[in-house]
């Protein structure tokens, strides 16, 4: 493999863990917020979440490139502050990875959130448990295995973007170059081997990483049923 | 404590209006039928009902019928909750739900020890275990100690025995009687159940269809509510006695109930001058005209009919004057005409020692 395709490895996996560590920061008021909501804003909120599971990359990068573009609202801002363009610099692709993997972190979440039930809110409630105290000393700790599971899916997911990336990144080697845009490099350019190399490194990969989480998920079903 | 409700609200098709001033001290039994409105009130004054209305304690509004000014979050009310299902965390040990109150309990509570409450209910040994794996007599137990160590001014217990057998149950309720005196606080007990009330609460709280029916000692009140609050056949009355003596081998208690002498067998450890008091079902007692030699009924209480009411069918029910003490009598309204039985006649009550038995669901005592 060529020092360029290290490169992309080493981005990849920056790229999927710094996404990753914000997705659960910025997930876990969201998913508590769809948790606790009813009615009509839920629908419209759980909507929005999931929005990024059926849009096609190209529309969410497109417009992606039109608020982070140097001329866009945030982009514009960003100049200002920082100096740099977000697009085509790895903050913008780590926006963009932030957006495109949202519902699979935030749906765990929620789905973990809603199995603690009302039920065990009361009682830490009776128990003089303010409700902040009561979200990190219960909830948190009941909802563990949601957070791997979303921790594991967005990381997963995130190695699989090529479309948003493509077109908020580029493609600037050793910057925004990831995994698949290699892969599809060297496939254009005809270099089958290197693209084998890649392509069946990322297979395997994100095989492992599921199984570890079904895995997982059975031996925490098995223990708790008894 | 004063405890002043004025609770109106609906939910579906069901209505709940109460507004009245409760003095809540040792057990008060919150009484009636399924869907009577027994949880909801608790909700309300555990503060899960924000919109129920007005919640006073001791003259402090914990939330008002005008809205949300001045209302007191859950966490915030010093009561404990004892719940329905127990609730324990799952993912802690006995040990660890247990400080979790611990830790959060209110400085101005009542003085209450770890070790204290962990002797009471018996749960020593369980400390370590993981509350999943806890029967659930056990799992109760801790739930009442988590909710005792809260060191809360008022406890409140919603059905907290349900689905638990009945020798275990029996064993339960006189921990839970045991609570007012031995904690310092007054304790609310929601229950469907005559035999769980009947026995451990000083005062009782009728309600049906989201109104109270009435408020009273628990054995008048029991002896006056009609079948429709407490069930058909469970229809009766109380009796209170001194143990007078307790056979071990024969599994025997007697007690002293004044002009006679009950015996009924008892598991538990008594002990003799102890006070008991006895639910007897309507339908448990019959009457004879003079005292019966040879018969394996062993209770036999001289009593005068005090009141014969006639039903539609085939029965009819009786009060009996017992020294005092109110014996009420299911019988058919054919024994009544033959042995001639009108207001005024004295007869001896007869009651089989059986009747007292747990496992044939009869009438017991604690």
């Amino acid at each position: 493999m060529t020092p360029s395709d290290w490169d992309a490895i080493r981005i990849t996996a920056l790229l999927a863990a710094t996404t990753v560590g914000i997705l659960l920061v910025i997930s876990t008021p969201l998913a508590w917020a769809l948790a606790r909501s009813r009615g009509r804003w839920r629908s419209v909120g759980e909507a929005l979440v999931a929005l990024p599971l059926v849009l096609p990359p190209t529309v969410m990068g497109f417009y992606l490139l039109v608020l982070l573009g140097p001329a866009g609202p945030i982009g514009g801002w960003w100049v200002q502050v920082t100096g740099s363009t977000l697009t085509f610099s790895f903050a913008g692709l780590v926006i963009a990875s932030c957006l495109y993997s949202l519902p699979f972190a935030v749906q765990p979440l929620q789905n973990a959130f809603e199995a603690v039930g009302e039920d065990t809110l009361q009682a830490a409630a009776s128990l003089r448990a303010s409700p902040f105290d009561t979200f990190f000393s219960v909830v948190l700790p009941l909802s563990l295995r949601g957070y791997v599971t979303a921790a594991v899916l967005s990381f997963a997911h995130t190695l699989g973007e090529f479309g948003v990336l493509l077109m908020v990144g580029g493609n600037i080697p050793g910057q925004t170059r990831v995994v698949s845009i290699a892969i599809y490099e060297h496939v254009e350019t005809l270099n089958y081997a290197a693209a084998h190399q890649l392509s069946a490194g990322l297979l395997i990969v994100s095989f492992v990483i599921l199984l570890s989480v079904y895995l997982l998920n059975g031996r925490y079903r098995a223990r708790v049923v008894r | 404590m004063k405890l002043t409700l004025d609770l109106q609200w609906a939910e579906n098709d069901f209505e709940l209006r109460v507004a009245d001033t409760f003095q809540i001290d040792g057990i008060t039994a919150l009484f009636g039928p399924s869907g009577a409105g027994k949880s909801s009130v608790l909700n309300a004054i555990a503060g899960f009902l924000p919109r129920a209305g007005g919640v006073l304690v001791d003259d402090v509004a914990w939330q008002s019928a005008q809205g949300s000014d001045g209302f007191v979050p859950p966490h915030k009310r010093p009561v404990g909750t004892v719940f329905q299902n127990a609730r324990l965390f799952p993912h802690l040990t006995v040990r660890q739900n247990l400080e979790f109150a611990d830790k959060r309990a209110s400085p101005s509570g009542p003085r209450i020890a770890f070790d204290q409450v962990s002797e009471v209910l018996q749960i020593s040994d369980l400390m370590s275990r993981q509350t999943p794996t806890l029967s659930g007599g056990e799992a109760r137990r801790v739930a009442i100690a988590r909710a005792l160590l809260t060191r809360p001014q008022l406890l409140l217990m919603d059905e907290p025995l349900s689905g638990i057998d009945r020798s275990r149950k029996n064993v339960i309720l006189r921990m839970i009687s045991d609570l007012p005196k031995k904690f310092r606080v007054p304790v609310i007990f929601v229950s469907h159940l005559v035999e769980e009330v009947a026995h451990i609460s000083d005062q009782l709280i009728a309600m049906q269809a989201g109104r109270v029916v009435g408020v009273g000692p628990t054995s008048a009140m029991l002896e006056q509510l009609g079948a429709e609050v407490t069930g058909h056949f469970e229809t009766g009355s109380i009796l209170e006695g001194t143990v007078i003596e307790w056979d071990e081998a024969l599994s025997m208690i007697a007690l002293d109930v004044g002009p006679g002498t009950l015996w009924m067998p008892s598991t538990l450890t008594v002990d003799k001058g102890e006070r008991l008091r006895v639910r007897l079902r309507a339908r448990d007692v019959s009457l004879a005209l003079d005292p019966l030699a040879g018969v394996s009924i062993r209770n036999q209480l001289p009593v005068t009919i005090t009141a014969i009411e006639e039903e539609e069918g085939p029965f009819a029910e009786l009060r009996l004057d017992c020294a005092g003490q109110v014996i009420r009598a299911r019988l058919t309204r054919l024994a009544v005409k033959d042995l001639g039985l009108v207001p005024g006649r004295r007869a001896y009550a007869l009651v089989k020692s059986v009747a007292f038995d747990r496992r044939l669901g009869g009438s017991f005592a604690v």
